[in-house]
């Protein structure tokens, strides 16, 4: 039996969970079981320190995965750490300032454990790095002279929830091999749809940051940019301020008027109809622009913390895209398209951890990880 | 971000606080900071400031390295106080207590500045834990001997100390009492000696009595016209072996004072009702004498302060504006109205003569300042940990925009 620890970074924690992984037989995700979870706070950096060297001391795992949310374009796929990536991480801090910087720290503290364990890093934007080139571009004039200080490098388009959207895939097509063409919907905090043909990503809903896409419990979603600038001039409040209010005042907290998250507007129907409304609608025009760029869909999946709200808008989703019923559309009555058969709908709902260790089993069948 | 930075703010506010009364505690008249800037270089390697410093005038700093070369913040605070003179005020406690009751830390330099100087390295400290990277540099500086109102450690700091290491600052915060209100600028003022000799010791007697007289009268005339403001006019003193006398008081500056003009008309006062003038020599000058530092050096000083403004609508006041108020703290804009001539703030080297945006941002309060019982509200420099930690981050941190935390995606 070896362990293994996933640590995944979160507010002002430190999630931690630590597997036995077996003989690492194949199936190899099936083959680990979680003997122990918490959490470290992070709020004093020595002491977490200081926790997280204990927790090594306790359990001496051969590997340590670490969740990274940003890898930009440097990686596209899990890395095994070595001295080489730490300058690479630190390249990336100005692209994504919170989220690296507590990276580089686990790292740095897991430098000092005895014995230092192996670090497999595995970063949810690698699985977007190949989006086609039409979809992780922006129309912006990026290049131009009066900004081509390198302020702007590296803007594009990636999704934020890759790990969970590969596992889907994998699953789906383990399980209906004639599946090429996916719609993965993947429901937290900042949900994202993703289009993936052939096991590659052709479309997300995420943006240059997590901000864009769909309405997510707290951030806005897609909106006009002249939005933020009438907002600038018009309210006369400055970047921060608007930053704030875009991330953790909009989306569906702001449709409902409190603070609320998907799984609450599933539950109350009615209370937060309008707030399911929108989210649903964008989650459908999303599952359109998919469906357009792949041709169709053969199969669904959804996979995230909100497993109750995704059956529900699964069960809206496929009746709409099905087309299989007469509905009533949101203005006026019109008949669907009918004869398409119903299409498979999978649920993950392996939480981030396990999909996390599923990853490392596998790769660790595959490298001497 | 502002929620990551709040949490940690307040756990950060009681440690602040209570560095801030282990400065109190610590004497540090102006020219005698010594012990007190051991205490902060020991604090700020503690808190795993990149690098501390002491240099040769006794300022101690501490930096933050972001990821490139610019924009450089400078927050600075002085580690000098005024004389405690618990003889002739009215000290309910002894000034160097740093007690806590209720909301209150009392204690001399309480308010002005120490704990302005906690308040400030406990922001950068902030920045760190929280994990903010900043693109440029933080400079977090304890100066000496501002209290004489001339700010020489500051200026030591940045001709010399700074210079040498080809650091420029492109931006400054002080640290002295705002309470918490953003404040860019104040009055100067100067300190003039007038120097009287005659060939005739009896008629300078009189005449130095006459002088005199018509200086104090200035101080009683406020509102009336040719009023000019004086404070603190002396009486005449003697030198009967050289047979000359003189006279010193200070004078409020505005920003468009002419010193050339004001002393021309300090003359004409002072020689009010004066017969046989011609029988007077009278020169008035801004008095300047060598002082001591606590590092033995000696330097010549110049007693004038010029009055200071940065713009209200310039970046550096924008930026920080949105910031406070992106934070949920006070964001206020006004300016010191130095109750009390011939206090002053290392703003006017910093924008004067370096040219440097500089605003006030500190936890206490100007009315506070040298007076007795001075004391500092502990919710203050909670908030002030805080609101200074997210000025600093709008000017020289890396944007977030667009990202939460990983909580919320």
């Amino acid at each position: 039996m070896r362990n293994l620890v996933v640590l995944i970074p979160e507010g002002f924690y430190v999630n931690y969970f630590v597997y036995s992984t077996g003989d690492l037989q194949p199936p190899a995700d099936e083959s680990y079981q979680l003997q122990r979870k918490g959490r470290i706070r992070s709020r004093d950096s020595s002491a977490s320190s200081d926790d997280i060297r204990s927790l090594m001391d306790d359990y001496r795992p051969k590997t340590v995965a670490i969740r990274v949310l940003y890898g930009g374009e440097r990686f596209r796929k899990p890395a095994l750490y070595d001295r080489s990536i730490l300058p690479a991480l630190e390249e990336l801090v100005p692209d994504s300032p919170l989220h690296i910087p507590p990276a580089i720290r686990l790292i740095k503290t897991l430098e000092r454990a005895v014995p230092v364990p192996d670090m497999l890093l595995l970063f949810e934007t690698a699985f977007f790095v190949d989006l086609p080139i039409q979809e992780r571009t922006y129309a912006l004039d990026i290049e131009s002279a009066e900004i081509s200080d390198g302020a702007l490098d590296g803007i594009r388009r990636f999704g934020y929830h890759g790990l969970y959207h590969e596992a889907a895939y994998r699953r789906i097509s383990r399980q209906y091999k004639e599946a090429a063409r996916v719609i993965s919907i993947c429901l937290e905090p900042v949900p994202e749809v993703v289009g993936i043909y052939d096991g590659r990503p052709v479309y997300v809903s995420g943006g240059s940051t997590p901000m864009e896409g769909i309405p997510g419990n707290t951030t806005c979603g897609e909106i006009d940019p002249g939005i933020v600038l009438l907002i600038e001039e018009k309210k006369k409040l400055g970047p921060e301020t608007i930053n704030e209010m875009l991330t953790r005042n909009s989306g569906l907290t702001a449709v409902a008027g409190q603070q609320v998250t998907i799984e609450d507007i599933f539950e109350d129907e009615e209370k937060y109809k309008a707030a399911r409304d929108l989210l649903e609608y964008r989650v459908l025009l999303s599952c359109g622009a998919a469906i357009a760029l792949m041709g169709g869909y053969d199969a669904m999946v959804f996979s995230g913390k909100y497993g109750h709200a995704a059956e529900k808008l699964s069960k809206w989703l496929t009746a709409r895209l099905a087309g299989s019923t007469r509905h009533k559309a949101r203005q006026g009555t019109r008949t669907a398209i009918v004869g398409e058969e119903s299409k498979p709908v999978l649920y993950v709902r392996d939480p981030l951890d396990r999909i996390i260790a599923a990853d490392y089993c596998r790769l660790a069948e595959g490298a001497n990880v | 971000m502002y929620k990551l930075l709040k949490e940690h703010a307040n756990y950060l506010g009681k440690e602040a606080a209570r560095f801030t009364s282990e400065l109190v505690r610590t004497p540090s008249q102006s020219l005698c900071e010594i012990n007190v800037a051991k205490i902060v270089e020991r604090r700020m390697n503690e808190l795993g400031y990149d690098k501390v410093i002491v240099d040769d005038f006794g300022n101690v700093f501490g930096i933050i390295y972001g990821v490139e070369s610019g924009p450089t913040v400078l927050l600075n605070s002085h580690m000098d106080t005024v004389d405690a003179d618990t003889e002739n005020s009215n000290w309910d406690m002894p000034p160097y207590s740093g007690e806590v009751e209720g909301d209150r830390l009392y204690g001399l330099g309480s308010s002005d500045c120490k704990s302005g100087i906690a308040v400030q390295v406990y922001a950068g400290y902030l920045l760190k834990r929280a994990l903010l990277p900043l693109r440029g540099n933080l400079i977090v500086a304890a100066t000496v001997s501002e209290e004489n109102g001339l700010s020489l450690g500051v200026q030591h700091l940045l001709t010399r100390t700074l210079a040498d290491m080809k650091i420029k600052v492109d931006y400054a915060i002080l640290g002295e009492p705002t309470d918490l209100g953003l404040f860019y600028g104040h009055d100067g003022w100067a300190e003039f000696k007038i120097g009287l000799d005659s060939p005739n010791p009896n008629f300078l007697h009189d005449a130095a009595q006459t002088v005199f007289r018509n200086l104090l009268s200035a101080t009683q005339a406020k509102g009336l016209p040719g009023f000019i403001e004086l404070m603190n006019v002396r009486e005449p003193r003697f030198d009967h072996e050289k047979g000359d006398a003189y006279i010193t008081f200070n004078r409020r500056l505005f920003s468009d004072d002419d010193t050339e003009t004001l002393t021309e008309r300090i003359k004409q006062f002072s020689l009010r009702d004066l017969r046989e003038r011609n029988d007077l020599n009278l020169d008035i000058q801004i008095r300047e004498e060598a002082q001591r530092l606590s590092n033995g050096q000696t330097v010549q000083v110049r007693y004038l302060s010029d009055a200071w403004e940065t713009n209200p609508f310039s970046p550096i006041m924008d930026r920080s504006r949105q910031a406070l108020a992106s934070a949920g703290c006070k964001n206020q804009p006004g300016k010191w109205r130095l109750p009390r001539l011939g206090m002053g703030t290392a703003g006017s080297v910093l924008t004067k003569r370096f040219g440097i945006p500089t605003i006030g941002y500190g936890p206490g309060r100007e009315d506070e300042a040298h007076a007795p019982n001075e004391y500092v509200a502990l919710g203050r420099i909670t908030e002030g940990v805080l609101g200074t930690a997210a000025i600093v981050h709008s000017l020289a941190g890396i944007p977030v925009f667009g990202w939460t935390s990983d909580l919320e995606i």
